[in-house]
């Protein structure tokens, strides 16, 4: 918490000609598989509600140089996995270098964002850290893409995990992950965009799963998990090493100078050891908007 | 599909305001479907009129909201044109068109200094900041030019009366009508009316609007 007071402090200097920045987003989906369970008996899907908030500020100190701060809030809601209902606090900075001038000249970013995550079911709670370099280049006014790299850290305490048993590692929710990004986002007409996304993730995941499953004993950790439903205490998070491939679809119709409505699909299929798999779908509804 | 339309406005007592034998071309600018057309430049290029020596070689492109004010502008070779901002945070204007290529590095208030633009074209104006932002500059050779308003208009005062010739510039306006010249006969008093319709193409610019993969335009 104390890093976030940092960020909060740091929004509002006395000086000066930064710009504002305030935007949020509101989305409604469902996720067919929040346990991310290999087996189709594990299998949960559930609807879930998010709103995120984002308040900071742009400095420009020289032409095609930007330091962007910003503080988080975030909120999300399931309808029948609430342990998994989670707030956010945090912030984030993010350098821009823009090489040239003008729309078309290309953005390199680098990026540090830092979230506390606050569960329902404390043994999730942590923070989240990511740091991130992209590239964007504009190519004609209704087409630009985007690389982004990332690493990611994800901290908890593994003394809020019950063990599945004594002996047990139970250091479930401590991952790490690498990631990269590619974008391309096409205005079909001004008022609507395409995007489509590749992402490619190699790191840890949890998944969830009776405590018969065939799957417990290959993980690194493993831990009681109450997250997922009511009928669900016996079941087991476990940690496993995970690459995973992920494609996405964006829709977004704009319904003003700065609001807009979108429909997401993403389908991610991920590969822990050998041959075993698991994929999630993702679809969301969302209403953004810059203030 | 073009129509003139001669119009003898009742004169009455402003007849004494015009100078002799002279009178107003007002040329409406539709679209295919026939709505009004806004912020297209008409110039009348034939024959030379010349520049009024008192002529103001001034303009003046506003921003507010991080967006040009009035972002088409007509105005005669040589003029200098101020980009105040009206916003609270900076601005960064620049153009790459020829022969009128400037910038304006972060400022704001008024502190820019005025851009004269020497050369006849249109010049795009952008913020290096904010890249939505879009602004025209259509420099012409002659000082009769009119920029149309929401109702598809543009009047062009007091030209003596003859036959002229005046050309057409949109943004969107397709090849076979984008610079299009005109004929049209001029009265000794009152307007005449021209009639003309465009084929637009789509808007091609960067769209504003937050999307779920570009919340930030950086």
């Amino acid at each position: 918490m104390k890093v976030y007071a940092i960020f909060l402090i740091l929004l509002f200097p006395v000086n000066s000609l930064a710009n504002l920045e305030v935007d949020g987003e509101f989305h409604v989906g469902t996720n067919n598989n929040v346990s991310n369970a290999v087996s189709v008996q594990d299998i949960f899907s559930d609807q879930f509600t998010t709103a995120n908030l984002r308040i900071g500020k742009l400095w420009v100190p020289e032409p095609g140089r930007s330091v962007l701060l910003r503080s988080h809030l975030g909120v999300q809601r399931f309808t029948d996995s609430d342990g998994l209902n989670r707030k956010s606090l945090g912030g984030s900075v993010t350098y821009i270098h823009r090489v040239g001038l003008g729309a078309y000249a290309p953005r390199f970013t680098v990026g540090a964002h830092a979230d506390y995550r606050d569960y329902k079911v404390a043994a999730r709670d942590g923070w989240l850290f990511r740091f991130s370099a992209g590239w964007q280049k504009r190519f004609i006014a209704e087409l630009d893409g985007v690389i982004t790299v990332a690493h990611e850290r994800r901290t908890a305490d593994m003394d809020k995990a019950t063990p599945l048993f004594a002996t047990a590692p139970k250091d479930v929710f401590n991952q790490t992950n690498n990631e990269i990004t590619a974008a391309l986002n096409y205005a079909v007409m001004i008022e609507t965009t395409l995007a489509l996304s590749y992402r490619y993730r190699q790191g840890e995941a949890d998944s969830s799963t009776n405590p018969g499953s065939a799957y417990v004993p290959i993980a690194k950790g493993k831990a009681l998990d109450g997250a997922l439903c009511q009928s669900c205490e016996r079941y087991v998070a476990y940690l496993v090493d995970v690459k995973s491939h992920s494609v996405s679809v964006n829709l977004n119709r704009s319904l003003g100078r700065d609001t807009s409505i979108g429909a997401n699909f993403e389908r991610r299929i991920a590969q822990i050891e050998g041959d075993i798999t698991y994929t999630v779908n993702l679809f969301t509804l969302e209403l953004i908007g810059r203030f | 599909m073009m129509k003139v339309r001669a119009c003898l406005l009742v004169i009455g007592i402003s007849l004494g305001s015009f100078p002799a034998s002279a009178g107003d071309l007002a040329v409406y600018v539709t679209d295919a479907k026939g709505n009004p057309v806004k912020d297209a430049v008409i110039e009348v290029i034939s024959p030379k009129v010349p520049i009024p020596a008192d002529w103001d070689y001034s303009g003046l492109i506003d921003q507010q909201d991080k967006e040009f004010v009035d972002n088409v502008v007509a105005l005669v070779a040589g003029s200098a044109v101020t980009f105040p901002n009206s916003d609270k945070i900076q601005h960064h204007v620049y153009s790459f068109s020829k022969n009128n290529a400037f910038e304006l590095p972060l400022y704001s208030g008024t502190e820019a200094a005025p851009v004269i633009f020497g050369s006849p074209g249109i010049a795009i104006v952008g913020c290096n900041i904010h890249d939505w932002m879009l602004g025209y500059i259509y420099v012409g050779e002659g000082h009769l030019m009119a920029v149309t308003d929401g109702d598809g208009k543009a009047l062009i005062s007091e030209l003596p009366e003859g036959t002229y010739t005046f050309k057409l510039w949109h943004e969107r306006a397709k090849r076979k009508t984008q610079f299009s010249e005109h004929e049209v006969f001029i009265g000794a008093a009152g307007t005449t009316v021209y009639d003309l319709s465009i084929n637009l193409g789509r808007e091609r610019r960067i769209r504003r609007a937050p999307s779920g993969t570009q919340n930030s335009y950086h």
